[in-house]
């Protein structure tokens, strides 16, 4: 009679364990599908979406993603930054709520395994050099290493240790493409749940409801969102709330996790929001001069606007985008039936009716069709000009989002530089590169390639006219 | 003595675990230390801190209940954001080597205080709509953040209508804020009483931390604020799409072809209409994610029972958090307009739970903000699967949350929403996969069948019902897609045909070689 009450559970089980044992056999019986092909390399999703996710072996790049998503491994910047707060303290909450021992050990032992594969595809910096997490040794040889570089290249080798374990299990089954990865998130996610489920059963409804829309909720993110952050604002809200409810849960309570827990909180999150502010303050960007590093906490065009300095936004485009900006802009808004063909960039906002004029190449999937097929610059105008294109903008930071280990949109991207070099048949009619000539003080705002010209402040964009 | 060791290892696990993750994320950020090595604004901190301290001394060391009352209102809220704007534009403008005048300051407080009193117009309207409507239809009211939810739908959906007809323009616009605001006149003066004048409900709650924490938050939202009131919009995603679709609504005085659905740039794109100012729809944008705060306010205050010094706290890191302050300030999406519909959906969805008998208007109620929210994003398919999951967990127990999880999986993988994500083809088993997943759940659906047929009806009527009308919302969507593409395939009529001019090698090639025949 007991056995009645499992048929359920059983029937899922053996449907799980037929859906793993179908895909071990063909990862077994078709180990060489698992390597992408020259085709998928290039694919333009592979290069924009998949940079959050990384192009390690398929099945790592899920079970590291909550780490990828914290420590921001894949794709660096304020965008993609939700902070340390939820993969430093969630696990740690876990542990804290579980009672048995046995239960404690097996999760500190799944959360290891996991630091270990997500370690495995890091890396440190030092003195803003990527080493590698499979050569973590070598900083020791380096000149300028602090304490962290130190601390981590330590706990890098060690965990890497650990991974020469666990590695076949992941590198026999997984690659650029698998079988078994579906099978074993999706058994994953229903042992996780089933488990959340049991253990807060007979808690408050509020704690069972919260667990259940986080965990789920966190499922559908983790499994479909390719690791975009702002996908899942809702989840990082609810995770953060969870933590708070804990720890004013645990305000009494004084056995040594609990006090650990809420000082190492308590000191965390003070960090955390003095690094937001002054972040936020400073406002470091990339591209500015290191003299006005710390500087930017708003721009100078939003200074000018709010204070009524500048109120005319043609003179503020032509001060602050680039000089002529408002008049390309206007020769371009001159005639509504022009075709724009435009590769990145965010201009698409100051081009009239862009909608049903503009052709979105991003990933310059369509202009390397056109190169592979006529390598003529001015054949390549010519067809252009046939389709009613008059104008190509080019995002000149198009490399910067490439992080397929094939480079493939570098390649891509080299060609259309190729194009647009020495060619009679277009003119540069406005850009934000400025350049200077070897051996002059004259700056302009041009895109040359030639060894006699020095990038001063590398730009963002080129706006061409075809003629 | 198992139990000793255990303790002993969780302490080592944690000390290891938070250690290394705090250093570790400290090396893979090198530009927050490079903030503090670069930080130029002592004077503008000290600033802040002076105030601080004051305010503080004024308010929580002297502890008089009248000044609190007054402290903690909209009020006072919004002036000491204008207090924090006007020091950020003078501690910048040494920078640039200006000094800003004293007529420099009144242009900025009055161009703020105008775009603070339209949207607070167009607001009260939101809310008289969305208060009528509840009580009327619903029999509800007594929820702020469920108020303008519905208000929202309500309005927005109006926007729909005058926009099919290409008739958005300022005096239509103008009139569906005016109208609610004549005719519900005390719910207006209510609603702006409320927003301004009110105090928050546990105001004399709010301890000393309590009070940092709210501080910090104010502060973090004036600089987003200042920083979102630009001469153009910035950030890729913001002109290429959001702020794009606003700007070419208003343009074209309707709706616009192509693109996925669109309910919160047509709100935004009132600011277009009404002010002829981009600056408006971005802060209708950025209001966006002060309605997330009230909501997640009001979530965690009435359903966690967290005191108002936790919410302050969840408030703040949350706004600090880079990932949030890029979005707030630099490149404007409409993600916390999604993120409130969610909040208030699943504030709303945990009442619906705790309740022995609910009506059926309440799952219309919820079923409706769903619909809506897919209107906004697609993404939000991840929490109506939540929800169901969720539902059927509570109700029917471990077996339903397996079934409805793997039936939930399953649908999603057979309807391919993983293709958005570029992963699908790597997932070489995914066409058997799927239909396993969905077995386990058609199983465990048929088990229900023959034990417990009266929960499974009880759970399936959920569903269904849930399902059919979170549809209805998307409908008029589906109708502008088949107007415009007179396509019947699933995926054109929900997304829409993508922007731009369509070409492709083929068509470009061919033209070309028809210009050399010529």
């Amino acid at each position: 009679m007991k056995i009645k009450k499992y048929i359920p559970i059983i029937f899922a089980i053996a449907l799980l364990a037929t859906s793993l044992g179908i895909s071990v056999y063909y990862t077994f019986s078709d180990q060489a599908s698992m390597s992408l092909d020259d085709v998928s390399m290039t694919d333009t999703r592979r290069e924009e979406i998949q940079r959050y996710f990384g192009y390690e072996p398929l099945l790592s790049r899920y079970l590291t993603l909550p780490y990828d998503v914290s420590i921001n491994t894949n794709q660096q910047g304020s965008f993609v930054d939700i902070g340390y707060l939820y993969l430093a303290f969630l696990p740690i909450l876990l542990i804290g709520i579980l009672y048995r021992s046995f239960i404690k050990w097996i999760a500190m032992i799944v959360l290891f395994g996991l630091l270990v594969i997500s370690v495995k595809n890091s890396f440190i910096f030092v003195d803003n050099i990527r080493i590698d997490s499979s050569v973590a040794s070598e900083i020791f040889d380096l000149p300028k290493v602090n304490f962290v570089d130190l601390f981590l290249a330590y706990c890098y080798i060690g965990l890497n240790h650990v991974h020469t374990i666990i590695a076949p299990l992941v590198d026999n089954f997984s690659g650029d493409q698998d079988y078994i990865t579906y099978p074993i998130i999706i058994a994953g996610f229903f042992i996780f749940l089933y488990s959340l489920y049991q253990f807060n059963a007979s808690a408050k409804r509020r704690d069972l409801y919260i667990a259940l829309v986080a965990a789920s909720y966190g499922f559908f993110f983790f499994a479909f969102s390719s690791g975009i952050i702002w996908y899942g604002y809702l989840l990082f809200l609810l995770l953060m709330l969870c933590i708070l409810y804990y720890v004013k849960k645990i305000e009494d309570k004084n056995d040594a996790h609990g006090i650990l827990f809420k000082l190492s909180f308590i000191i965390l999150v003070i960090v955390w929001v003095v690094f937001g502010l002054v972040s936020r303050i400073s406002n470091i960007q990339a591209k500015l001069p290191e003299e006005h590093q710390g500087k930017a906490v708003i721009s100078p065009d939003i200074y000018h606007f709010n204070t009524g300095s500048i109120t005319s936004i043609s003179e503020l485009q032509d001060k602050f985008i680039s000089p002529g900006f408002s008049d390309a802009m206007r020769k371009i808004n001159s005639d509504l039936d022009t075709k724009i063909f435009k590769i990145g960039t965010g201009l698409t906002y100051f081009i009239k009716q862009n909608h049903e004029r503009v052709i979105y190449d991003n990933q310059l999937g369509l202009f390397s069709q056109i190169v592979n097929n006529y390598n003529n610059k001015y054949v390549i105008s010519d067809l252009l000009k046939a389709s009613g294109i008059k104008y190509l903008i080019i995002d000149l930071n198009t490399p910067s989002i490439d992080n397929t280990p094939e480079r493939t949109l570098t390649r891509k991207f080299l060609q259309i530089l190729a194009y647009v070099d020495n060619n009679d048949s277009i003119r540069l009619i406005c850009t934000d590169n400025l350049e200077q000539q070897e051996g002059t003080k004259d700056v302009t705002y041009s895109l040359s390639d030639s060894d006699t010209v020095i990038t001063v402040r590398p730009g963002n964009f080129a706006i061409y006219e075809i003629n | 003595m198992s139990r000793k060791i255990t303790n002993a290892a969780v302490i080592a696990f944690t000390l290891f675990w938070v250690i290394f993750i705090f250093f570790d994320y400290i090396d893979k950020h090198p530009y927050h230390i490079k903030a503090f090595e670069s930080f130029k604004y002592f004077n503008l901190f000290l600033l802040f801190q002076l105030l601080g301290l004051f305010l503080f001394v004024g308010v929580q060391f002297v502890n008089v209940d009248k000044i609190k009352r007054k402290f903690y209102t909209g009020f006072s809220l919004l002036g000491i954001n204008i207090l924090i704007c006007l020091s950020i534009i003078h501690a910048f403008d040494d920078y640039i080597g200006l000094e800003t005048s004293f007529k420099g300051s009144l242009y900025f407080i009055g161009r703020i205080v105008s775009y603070v009193g339209v949207i607070l117009s167009m607001f009260t309207a939101v809310y008289v709509l969305g208060k009528e409507s509840l009580i009327r239809f619903f029999g509800k009211g007594n929820s702020f953040s469920l108020c303008l939810a519905i208000g929202l739908v309500v309005f927005i959906l109006l926007l729909f209508c005058i926009g099919a007809i290409h008739q958005l323009t300022i005096i239509p616009l103008t009139l569906l804020i005016a109208i609610p605001i004549v005719v519900f006149y005390k719910q207006s003066f209510g609603f702006l009483k409320t927003v301004l004048f009110t105090p928050f409900k546990d105001y004399k709650q709010v301890n000393y931390w309590g009070y940092i924490a709210f501080y910090i938050l104010i502060i973090a939202l004036g600089i987003n604020l200042l920083s979102v009131l630009s001469p153009y919009p910035y950030g890729f995603d913001a002109r290429n799409y959001y702020l794009n679709v606003t700007q070419l609504i208003s343009q074209n005085h309707g709706l616009v072809t192509g693109f996925q659905p669109y309910n919160w740039q047509l709100f935004m794109s009132s600011g277009f209409i009404i002010l002829d100012s981009h600056e408006m729809a971005i802060l209708l944008s950025f209001s966006a994610f002060i309605l997330s705060l009230i909501a997640i306010n009001e979530f965690s205050r009435k359903i966690f029972k967290l005191d108002i010094n936790y919410r302050f706290l969840l408030m703040c890191i949350f706004t600090v958090t880079p990932a949030i302050y890029n979005q707030l300030s630099i490149d404007v999406k409409i993600d916390f307009a999604l993120l409130f519909f969610q909040i208030v959906i699943v504030h709303q969805f945990f009442k619906y739970l705790g309740e022995e008998d609910p009506k059926i208007s309440f799952l219309v109620l919820i079923s409706l903000l769903s619909g809506f929210a897919l209107g906004i994003k697609f993404t939000h398919l991840y929490l109506i699967a939540t929800l169901v999951i969720v539902y059927w967990s509570v109700k029917a127990g471990a077996i339903g949350l397996l079934a409805s999880s793997s039936i939930s999986i399953g649908v999603f993988l057979i309807a391919k929403i993983d293709e958005v994500g570029g992963l699908r083809q790597a997932h070489l088993g995914v066409d058997f996969v799927q239909w396993i997943i969905a077995g386990i759940g058609i199983g465990l659906v048929i088990y229900f069948f023959f034990t417990q047929r009266q929960k499974l009806l009880k759970i399936v009527k959920f569903s269904l019902l849930f399902a059919v009308l979170t549809s209805l919302p998307v409908m008029p969507w589906v109708a502008k897609n088949f107007v415009e593409t007179k396509s019947l395939s699933p995926k054109t009529l929900l997304m829409g045909e993508q922007p731009g001019f369509k070409t492709s090698f083929r068509k470009m090639d061919a033209l070309y070689k028809k210009t050399i025949s010529e």
